[in-house]
């Protein structure tokens, strides 16, 4: 049975820029695209390079207003969302079917500590019903669907690993069983200085990078947040796919492989995260892989981003990816980027969240 | 606990754990993922409660406790998260994602969750009184409730025992606002009818609803109102105020309570409710009720505009 999806539409923004022009240009080039940032701890001031997007200028170059009073994690969530609903345009879709699924490592963060700020410095009696209403991970749906004006079925996935795998299996399932006729899926992460200082205590100075994704037994990860959404069709329906399709989605349990046929590639999730990485090896070691974390930093929802590149070097005819994103075995002559790309993201369980793609 | 008691009420047995691929769906708000007096913002978090919070994600921690070789997944769509894990828990089985799948909710009650809704003056101080004319808000409760739901080849395989059916389910968001339902109920219409329609079921088939009925002023009307356009005259209760109101756990709990008041053939009276009230147009169940039909329908509906409707049968109604 056919159960494809198609990508009508891309919303990308992060430490790189804004849009899948701007991913392009970070996968084509080996510079750093991080500042520093402050991270607070026992009084002292210590710096941090990290990806972060400047959701401002986003925000006036997509015209989008009434964001002033939304949390930064929600803000991420609409801007990006709505980059890809424009990016989708013409769409003759109605509202009411188009879904929203939002996929997140670890949610929403700036609302939620400043209203549990608010409960330790006030009590009940003095806590902001304001910051309450955004502290919730669910809030985000609430702030995209009414700042887009989507009205068909919402989820939120919440889980450090294979969110966006779930979240790909469950848009499936809404498309192909003709409950929606487009699903908005926006993976995004927040990176809040609760995070960041949890970032300082676990990694000292081996938390500042660069980022080598195929250094699998060594700490490389960086600080970073960032957003990806795509609008996806059942395949072949009136909505013009631009940019490739969907072919399979699926979770495999530790220690199952997913298939990959030869002339294929993986691109792999690792990001310098230690906690992952070593599932990584085997992998690594076996198939044609790339990763693309070093032009977006370490994140949960990294295979959102993953995806973004991916899709994006076909649109752009795949010419110009610098050898750094390559395995190392691959970089002297690196294959051409091929007809079908597996995404792998695996989780500190060693399980793992596997999406097929395929250019159109 | 929770989901290990369905495992076991399952009689999914160490020789069946090889055969039966179990995925686990599980809802939940804030879940008890740290321990929030030990993270102040500006200060110096305690480590051990920051190690907590970024590894203590409640389906993870199911998940590896009950050694489940399916996919997992945390659905937060606020107080609609039970109904929304259990309606894409169902999709998984539909799909072949897994053979059965662990679908519910389950939230702790953190002082985060008090003081929120005190903010937010929503809470009663008495017994909430759901639909009432005097309601004042709702009562916190903290519980898990999660069904096992199995695909019928693979419950006929291992000759399981079958409590009901789970027939289908509908989702929809108001889009309105981020604290109010919206007050025409368009949203939860959409869910209703879309149960109904990937359901095969006509309004006359539906014994009774578990509502959300929180007991909060806004939440009430909606349902009531909503209820009295699409399903005139169909009995509904709110079991809220003999659970307090779980949030993300709400829509496992009483999912479960309408499989077993189909079992029972009994539907409790809406206990807290008293008067009637105008504004609903229309009143829950006052007195418990004998239940001829073989079918019900559990709604909820979450803060920020989720709405999700499930339809269940009995064991011997209807089969999916």
């Amino acid at each position: 049975m056919n159960r494809r999806l198609d990508v009508c539409g891309v919303g990308v923004t992060g430490g790189f820029g804004h849009g899948w022009h701007a991913l392009n240009r970070a996968v084509a080039s080996d510079e750093s695209m991080a500042r520093n940032v402050d991270i607070e701890h026992a009084g002292r001031v210590i710096s941090y390079p990290a990806y972060l997007p400047d959701l401002d200028t986003l925000a006036s170059q997509l015209g989008v207003n009434g964001l002033r009073r939304i949390d930064r994690f929600s803000r991420m969530a609409v801007l990006a969302g709505a980059m890809a609903l424009e990016d989708a345009k013409p769409m003759n879709t109605p509202r009411e079917r188009i879904g929203v699924i939002i996929a997140t490592g670890y949610g929403t963060h700036e609302s939620m500590f400043m209203f549990y700020d608010s409960c330790h410095k006030y009590g009940e009696s003095g806590a902001s019903p304001l910051l309450y209403s955004n502290s919730g991970h669910s809030s985000v749906l609430a702030h995209v669907t009414i700042q887009l004006k989507l009205e068909g079925p919402g989820s939120v996935i919440c889980q450090p690993g294979a969110a966006f795998t779930m979240a790909m299996v469950s848009a499936t399932h809404w498309l192909h069983a003709h409950r929606v006729d487009a699903v908005l899926l926006i993976a995004l992460d927040e990176c809040h200085p609760i995070l960041r200082s949890a970032w300082h205590q676990s990694f000292g100075d081996a938390g500042r990078g660069p980022i080598s994704p195929f250094a699998l037994d060594h700490h490389s990860g960086m600080l970073a947040e960032g957003a990806a959404a795509y609008v996806l069709t059942r395949s072949g329906s009136a909505e013009r796919s631009r940019y490739g399709s969907i072919d399979h989605s699926q979770w495999l349990k530790s220690g199952a492989a997913p298939a990959i046929g030869p002339g294929e590639l993986a691109v792999i999730g690792a990001d310098g995260m230690l906690c992952t990485s070593r599932h990584y090896r085997e992998m690594a070691e076996t198939l044609a892989c790339a990763a693309f974390s070093p032009a977006f930093g370490s994140m949960p929802i990294g295979m959102g981003l993953n995806m973004g590149a991916a899709l994006g070097l076909w649109r752009d005819g795949a010419s110009n990816l610098h050898p750094r994103y390559w395995h190392p075995r691959l970089r002297k002559s690196p294959p051409t980027w091929p007809q079908v790309v597996h995404l792998i993201e695996c989780t500190g369980e060693g399980d793992m969240g596997h999406v097929v793609l395929s250019r159109n | 606990m929770a989901a290990s008691e369905a495992i076991t009420m399952g009689k999914i047995g160490k020789g069946d754990r090889g055969r039966i691929r179990i995925g686990l769906s599980m809802g939940t708000v804030a879940g008890d993922p740290f321990d929030e007096q030990g993270i102040i913002t500006g200060q110096r978090p305690d480590w051990e409660s920051l190690n907590r919070y970024v590894r203590g994600w409640p389906a993870v921690q199911v998940h590896r406790a009950l050694s489940l070789d399916g996919p997992y997944q945390m659905v937060t769509t606020a107080c609609s998260s039970g109904a929304v894990a259990i309606a894409q828990g169902a999709a998984w089985v539909r799909d072949g994602v897994c053979d059965a799948v662990l679908a519910g909710g389950a939230e702790g009650l953190t002082r985060i969750c008090y003081d929120g809704f005190a903010s937010l003056m929503l809470a009663d101080k008495q017994r909430c009184k759901p639909f009432d004319r005097h309601r004042a808000g709702l009562n916190l409760g903290e519980g898990a409730g999660f069904l096992l739901l199995e695909h019928p080849d693979s419950a006929r395989n291992r000759d399981a025992v079958i409590l009901g059916w789970l027939l289908g389910d509908g989702i929809a968001s108001d889009a309105y606002n981020l604290a109010k339902p919206k007050p025409d109920g368009t949203a939860l219409r959409r869910a209703i009818f879309g149960s109904m329609e990937r359901s095969g079921v006509k309004s006359e088939e539906i014994g009774f609803i578990n509502a959300h009925g929180t007991g909060t002023a806004d939440n009430d009307a909606v349902e009531a109102r909503t209820f009295l356009e699409v399903l005139p005259g169909v009995p509904f209760v709110s079991t809220k105020a003999m659970t307090g109101h779980t949030l993300g756990a709400a829509g496992g709990i009483e999912a479960l309570l309408t499989v077993i008041s189909l079992m029972e053939r009994r539907v409790p009276a809406s206990m807290g409710f008293n008067d009637r009230c105008p504004e609903c147009g229309c009143s829950p169940l006052s007195r418990s009720m004998t239940l001829v039909k073989s079918i019900a329908m559990s709604t909820s509906v979450g803060y920020g505009g989720s709405n999700c409707a499930l339809i269940f049968a009995g064991a011997s109604g209807r089969v999916a």
